[in-house]
């Protein structure tokens, strides 16, 4: 039995010494990877042998430059793991690309070398900056009025009882109708273009932030509500200093999502009948089976998304931080 | 004039399976300054009271007068500290105890609000708390911010609800001496609902046994105050005030079992 303890004893002491060794050694391998692959990449571009149609790698570059500089602030601000091992993902794609394109194998049309495309971002900036604050527009306006209407809207009918016995049911139903399916006969419908995307922007966004908020407000614990009552609260001050700051985060937590299926709705309206925007510029060249454009638009498109996906998880942070 | 006056209270819950009654003529009064608890087995109706009180229940019969006036919906006369939630989860402490003062009437800048909940945290013991948000604190700080609260709103008459009913026993023992002797420096008018027969006799000044809707007793506590735990111990009044106590809640089960002799 002491023998036992003893043995235990040992075991458990040198488990702490090879853990404090091992933390002496550590070695970041995913850094260590990512940065690996970072200078393969850049060799590979700047010192292999290319094939006559692949335009200035200059652009190509300072994408790789730029994200190489990204992934260092934050892995030295958070050191988050992750963050290395997404960017080596990143890298080992594109140089698996750029090989592919140099191997002489890839179909010159369909899969473009990516120095031709990341120099697109150059060539057609101000196209793409247009068709940036074209697509945004839209997608604020329709959001933005989804949101409050939403909200407010969800305030008052969940606060009612028989309002909110009317409509949860009949906006459960409305909600799960995607409005890609009805884009299309929007777009024809009404009169103009713009107005047809804030309409389905406003649609993919409103209804599912209206269900929430009715469901929201109807289930407010009672305890929330008498700790107010008592205080003698007047009607707005119950709605909107105690029931809306109750019931926002559930709309926040959604937002992201609200924001993807805005997005997809709006790209996807663009590709029936918009004259710019995001959408546009991918459909309009892959019309003319320009597919360094529409990969590059692709991607401008996937960079837009992430970058306002941070913003909405800096901005859900903010104003929810009473619950974490 | 009492400070509280309840007449022939009855207070009916009317539901989908019919009636139910909670209080069947009730009637006691309450002087200023007075820490009365209200003190019974659950379900004896205690807690419906304490609602009429606050304004969140009319009564089916009778009445209830605050200063002689007829209590007919919540007002800032009366502060409630609940058992749980009284604290709203999307304001700081500080956050939570402006919101009542405005509530009250009480006016000024944001900022000169925010040092009165300050003092008050202060006097609760809250000193390095006074941004955190409920989800931060413990069950026994949360109590603490909503007491401060209600001493900030400046109301006359204190409402408690088995306010310590949830805290561990060495922080309620802590609470319990904080309100006893708050209640007395800012000479509020309290009652004090629990079913924690210890917590009465440290707290009251007289206790009324409420059970089967009706009060059946009303004991004035004639130990000396400040009382602590360790003074209370192996005083003879106490003990006998305890025995008749425990007593009232023992003949309530022995009714229960059909009036046999019960052997515990």
């Amino acid at each position: 039995m002491a023998e036992y303890v003893l043995t235990e004893k040992n075991a458990v002491l040198s488990d702490a010494v090879n853990a404090s060794a091992k933390r002496t050694l550590h070695i970041p391998f995913g850094a260590v990877t990512a940065n690996v692959l970072f200078a393969s990449l850049a060799a590979v571009i700047l010192t292999a042998p290319k094939p006559g149609n692949v335009q200035s790698p200059a652009a190509f570059l300072t994408a790789a430059a730029a994200i190489e500089l990204i992934f260092l602030i934050v892995y030295f601000k958070g050191k988050k793991k992750s963050t290395a091992d997404i960017v080596s993902l990143i890298y080992a794609f594109l140089l698996a690309w750029e090989l592919f394109n140099l191997s002489g194998l890839a179909h010159p049309v369909l899969v473009p070398p990516p120095e031709n495309v990341f120099n697109i971002f150059y060539v057609n900036r101000a196209d793409m900056f247009e068709g940036l604050l074209a697509s945004m527009s839209i997608l604020l306006q329709g959001m933005g009025l989804a949101l409050f209407f939403g909200i407010i809207g969800g305030l008052l009918v969940g606060y009612v009882q028989r309002l909110r016995e009317i409509f949860l049911p009949v906006t459960k139903v409305i909600s799960t109708i995607p409005p890609l399916v009805y884009t299309p006969y929007v777009v024809a419908v009404m009169p103009t273009f713009r107005a047809a995307s804030v309409f389905v922007i406003f649609s993919a966004v409103f209804w599912p932030t209206f269900m929430a908020m009715i469901a929201r407000v109807g289930s407010v614990d009672e305890k929330i509500i008498d700790s107010a009552r008592v205080m003698k609260v007047d009607l707005p001050t119950m709605l909107f200093k105690v029931i809306l700051p109750y019931s926002l985060p559930e709309v926040i937590a959604r937002l992201s999502f609200s924001f993807t299926s805005a997005m997809l709705c709006l790209t996807g309206a663009e590709m029936l009948g918009a004259s710019a925007g995001l959408g546009y510029f991918v459909k309009k060249f892959s019309d003319y089976a320009d597919y360094t454009r529409v990969i590059a638009g692709i991607i401008y498109i996937a960079v837009i998304i992430t970058v306002l996906n941070v913003l909405i998880d800096l901005l859900q942070k903010k104003v929810i931080k009473w619950k974490y | 004039m009492p400070h509280i006056e309840i007449k022939d209270l009855t207070l009916e819950y009317t539901d989908a399976n019919g009636g139910f009654t909670a209080l069947d003529g009730v009637n006691m009064a309450v002087e200023q300054g007075e820490f009365v608890c209200v003190i019974g087995p659950s379900g004896c109706g205690k807690s419906s009271l304490l609602s009429v009180l606050e304004g969140l229940n009319k009564p089916t019969r009778g009445e209830v007068l605050i200063n002689g006036e007829e209590v007919t919906s919540p007002g800032t006369d009366r502060g409630v500290v609940f058992q749980h939630y009284s604290l709203f989860p999307w304001l700081s402490a500080t956050g939570n105890i402006v919101f009542a003062m405005k509530r009250s009437g009480i006016s000024g800048k944001r900022k000169e609000l925010s040092a009165i909940a300050h003092e008050y945290l202060d006097k609760v013991g809250l000193s390095d708390s006074y941004d955190k948000y409920p989800s931060q604190l413990s069950g026994g700080m949360k109590q603490r911010v909503a007491i401060a609260r209600v001493l900030a709103a400046n109301a006359e008459i204190f409402l408690m609800d088995e306010p310590f009913g949830a805290i561990d026993p060495k922080n309620r023992t802590e609470l319990q001496e904080l309100i006893a002797m708050l209640a007395a420096e800012e000479k509020k008018t309290v009652l004090f609902v629990t079913h924690d027969i210890d917590e009465a006799i440290l707290l009251a000044d007289r206790i009324i046994y409420i059970d089967d809707k009706r009060v059946k007793a009303d004991i004035t506590v004639e130990i000396q105050k400040p009382r602590t735990r360790a003074s209370l111990v192996g005083d003879p009044k106490y003990n006998e005030l305890h025995g008749k106590l425990m007593k009232l809640f023992y003949q309530n089960v022995a009714d229960n079992i059909g009036g046999e002799e019960v052997v515990l």
